[in-house]
């Protein structure tokens, strides 16, 4: 009998510990969880306040309003002074969500010391519940002058700051005015052929055509000892195991070392060193790239793909290595990649939200402030062979394919690539990053179908004269 | 103006449960002598946290919209209910002299939980269950007089044995469909799942068998019949059920016998079981699967699950306040859902709370037990206590998909009439115990170990 009341204690014990797992669970759930998962859109409390209070502002990077709520009899609208510029970006709120908009929906109705604000309104002086604030670290000029270039093409634009992962600018063409999203909703939906509501510069996947090269560049400069000398005869056309491959336009380029292979973007100097090296070298650099693998941001973004397997043939392999083949990237992706080249190698996990503050202007939170930054998402290469490309990308502008891009003044560091797809024209690609010796900015531009570079030449040229005015 | 009422009332709601708990402890305290003062004063102080929970809540329900004025229906529904919760409690004291307070005045916090968040849900459902309420209440009061007419009920092992698997086989034969199982009867307009009633057969057969020394056979019958049980109620796809009627059986066992090995070899067996049964049945996939990830079919299996994670994750701790949640958005939210209800408009610190109530219960279900001079008395306070705890872990691990969710109901929070007659039953059934152990001490009866 004596053991059967220490069982007894034993059993209510079991029953504790099983309702104390209950509430961590819960706690969890609530405290740390809740933060990503109520902003799904099948949470139908999502619209729960956005017009019955002045939700929160959205500031820029130096505090231009890119959102506010103006109040209309009792209920709020909501306001984007700069229009289409911030459509996929800041996103909207109505139909549905996008956007920072989106993702920030519950932050920006929530009412800082509710209790107090609804007291003030109702004895005091019935002014607004308002919400807490959110400051993008986007630059409006930035950003404007990056949309304006765009217009009446397709394409998308990312801009970083290297060594913190700050976005500087992210827009996508054609975009829409969310002042109106109500009265234009249907027709952007049906708009299949542009899909307008697509933000090119994260979710955009397209083949990365000669840009890739910095990648293809990096496997070689691993694996292979005596690559400053290993030169391959650029005939314009070359043949491998029965499978052609043509430098762009056919054109030969003659005796090519790596970074004249670089400087003019020779397709067969870079199919024949992977073919030398082995396919699986490349793999190890894509996915230390950050290929197929997710990393956190704020907005909707897909992750770039590199599909290679020990099935592909010479052909797949050398497509691969100059950026064709299967592998599909997003700009957003190729300007981390840039700026990791800038940065010594290192990739920074980007970020668009710097700040929350509340109406009052106090900060709730701040980007950094609970981890040590900058804050890396990968190491891409050895420092050494990040100087190595930095110095070949200052040849691209100085004197290779990327001249148009020369900005007086500034050392600029880039690489062109002209992506072939099956939607028509191939893709313009330019990706680069400046000052070369204490790099400020990355960006990758994308145009679509628009047949070659130059338009993503001018685009990031005028930007980067603009950048550094 | 009234929002901001509301709003603070989620202070309140959160102040009214913790200072209920808060006399529960110093309830316990003081009848360990840990503490001056009297233990009918935090008693009667829980009782008058549950009195101004009622009115603070229904006089939020009852409010409309511009100028003072009150909906006449709904405090005439909390007048009445608050009137049968006095009677319950009056009915209690005079019939369970001697039993635990701390039990009835949990109970009763947990039955008026229900009847507020009901009231908010759908005001028919509530209206229902007073009904139920009243039933449960009567059958309780029944108990004692009924224990007491039958002589030696602890000898009626083969009678529950039997009656019991044969009250859990009636659906296969007489059984409608339900939600796509067969695991109810249907007699005039009600339908009536079995294995409710079978739950207290189960619980009378355990003790009977395990009151006395049992030798490895006898061991090895109990677990096989058990075994049956568990098996009839999965092939009535009713997992919940199944689990808890295990892990009762495990535990009555555990405390018979104490036996470590037997435990383990117990829990070994439960989960090579659950892996077979997941092999075997589709039903059990498909529950595990939206366990796993809920996510990929938003739309569909997935639905009820995600409502109620959205319900209580989007308030934070304090909840949206009463009446301003969205909790009608989760399917089936009065019968599966009530803690997430519960969670979103009280908030979560609530909910807690909630859970606190509950081990409160439980708590004095095994200090009856401990009290107990006969093995099979004690065994059945185990029992009961087992079946309710494992019932209420089931539902709150499931509403917050810690563990997939079976849908057995809440007891005394959720709309039903059989769960809230069970649950009454149940607790009658334990108090019955303390009480005649009270009594039985106070005549300084001495009783036999069997």
């Amino acid at each position: 009998m004596h053991d059967m009341k220490k069982n007894i204690r034993r059993i209510f014990w079991l029953y504790f510990v099983m309702f104390l797992v209950v509430v961590v669970y819960l706690g969890n759930l609530i405290l740390i969880e809740s933060a990503t998962m109520i902003n799904s859109t099948f949470n139908p409390r999502l619209n729960r306040n956005n017009f019955t209070i002045k939700r929160g502002y959205i500031f820029d990077a130096h505090g231009n309003i890119l959102a506010e709520s103006v109040r209309s009899g009792d209920i709020y609208s909501r306001v984007y002074p700069y229009g289409n510029d911030f459509a996929h970006t800041v996103g909207f709120i109505g139909i549905t969500k996008s956007g920072v908009e989106a993702r920030h929906n519950f932050t920006l109705d929530n009412l800082d010391f509710e209790i107090i604000q609804r007291i003030r309104r109702e004895f005091i002086d019935g002014s607004s519940l308002q919400g807490d604030n959110i400051h993008l670290t986007i630059e409006q000029p930035m950003q404007s002058l990056a949309a304006e270039s765009l217009r009446g093409i397709r394409g998308g634009i990312a801009a970083i700051e290297p060594q913190t992962g700050r976005i500087i600018a992210m827009v996508s063409s054609p975009d829409f005015d969310p002042n109106n999203i109500g009265g234009i909703w249907g027709d952007l939906v049906a708009d299949e052929e542009n899909s307008p509501l697509l933000n090119r510069a994260a979710q955009g996947l397209y083949p990365p055509g000669s840009i890739f090269k910095l990648i293809t560049a990096d496997a070689i400069m691993n694996h292979m000892d005596n690559y400053e000398d290993f030169h391959v005869e650029c005939a314009g056309t070359a043949h491998f195991n029965g499978e052609s491959l043509r430098c762009f336009d056919a054109r030969a380029h003659g005796n090519m070392n790596l970074s004249d292979a670089m400087k003019y973007s020779c397709n067969i100097f870079f199919a024949a060193a992977i073919i030398e090296i082995g396919y699986d070298k490349l793999m190890e650099s894509a996915e230390r790239m950050g290929f197929n693998t997710p990393h956190p941001f704020d907005l909707e973004f897909v992750i770039s793909r590199f599909n290679m397997d020990e099935n592909a043939d010479i052909g797949e392999i050398m497509q691969t290595s100059i950026g064709q083949g299967r592998t599909l990237v997003t700009p957003l992706h190729m300007a981390l990649v840039t700026a990791a080249v800038a940065n010594d190698g290192i990739m920074m996990e980007p970020y668009i939200v710097e700040r929350i503050t509340s109406h009052t202007g106090r900060v709730k939170w701040e980007y950094g402030r609970r981890q040590t930054l900058p804050r890396p998402s990968q190491i891409f290469t050895s420092q050494s062979n990040a100087d190595k490309i930095k110095e070949m990308m200052v040849e691209v502008v100085a004197g290779g394919t990327g001249t148009a891009a020369r900005v007086a003044g500034i050392t600029v560091a880039g690489k062109t690539g002209t992506a072939e797809n099956p939607a028509g024209d191939a893709h313009g690609w330019f990706i680069a990053f400046a000052p070369a010796e204490n790099p400020k900015i990355a960006l990758a531009v994308l145009t679509e179908n628009t047949g070659g570079t130059r338009r993503a030449l001018e685009i990031a040229r005028n930007m980067l004269e603009a950048y550094f005015e | 103006m009234f929002e901001l009422i509301i709003r603070l009332s989620r202070y309140l709601f959160v102040f009214y449960i913790a200072y209920f708990l808060w006399q529960g402890v110093r309830y316990i305290a003081a009848e360990r002598g840990l503490f001056e003062g009297k233990s009918y004063g935090a008693a009667a102080k829980q009782r008058i946290v549950i009195i101004s929970m009622h009115i603070t809540a229904f006089l939020i329900l009852a409010y409309e919209p511009g100028g003072l004025s009150f909906n006449p229906a709904v405090l005439i529904y909390a007048a009445g209910s608050l009137l049968l919760l006095i009677c319950m409690h009056l009915g209690a004291s005079k019939l369970y002299k001697g039993s635990c307070t701390l039990i009835w005045n949990g109970v009763y916090f947990l039955l008026d939980t229900g009847l507020i968040m009901l009231w908010r849900l759908s005001p028919s459902l509530a209206q229902r269950q007073l009904i139920w309420f009243f039933v449960g209440a009567f059958a309780m009061f029944l108990v004692p007089p009924v224990l007491k007419i039958i002589p030696k009920f602890e000898k009626l092992e083969i009678l529950y044995l039997t009656v019991g698997l044969g009250l859990l086989c009636t659906p296969f034969i007489l059984g409608v469909p339900e939600y796509g199982a067969l695991r109810s009867i249907r007699i005039g307009t009600m339908s009536l799942q079995p294995s409710e009633i079978v739950k207290f057969l189960f619980v009378f057969y355990l003790a009977s068998a395990f009151r006395k020394k049992m030798g490895i056979w006898h061991i090895i019958t109990l677990c096989g019949v058990s075994a049956l049980y568990v098996f009839i109620l999965v092939l009535q796809t009713d997992l919940g059920s199944a689990l808890i009627f295990f892990m009762t059986f495990m535990v009555v066992m555990y405390v018979s016998t104490g036996s470590n090995i037997l435990f383990l070899l117990g829990m070994g067996a439960m989960s090579a079981a659950s892996y077979l049964a997941y092999n075997i049945f589709r039903h059990v996939r498909v529950r595990v699967a939206i366990w796993q990830d809920p996510w990929v079919d938003v739309h569909g299996i997935g639905h009820q699950i995600v409502q109620s994670l959205f319900a209580i994750a989007t308030w934070g701790l304090l909840g949206s306040g009463l009446t301003l949640g969205m909790p009608n958005h989760v399917p089936v939210v009065a019968r599966d859902m009530m803690f997430a209800a519960i969670c979103e408009e009280l908030g979560s610190l609530f909910g807690i709370g909630i859970i606190g109530v509950y081990i409160m219960i439980f708590y004095r279900g095994a200090h009856i037990a401990l009290r107990c001079k006969r093995k099979y008395y004690s065994l059945l306070a185990v029992g009961f206590t087992a079946m309710m705890a494992f019932q209420t872990f089931l539902i709150l691990g499931g509403t917050i998909n810690l563990i997939p969710l079976s849908g057995v109901t809440m007891p005394f929070v959720s709309y039903g009439g059989s769960s809230v007659l069970v649950s009454s039953l149940m607790i009658g059934i334990v108090q019955w115990i303390f009480m005649y152990y009270s009594q039985t001490q106070a005549q300084g009866e001495e009783e036999e170990y069997a």
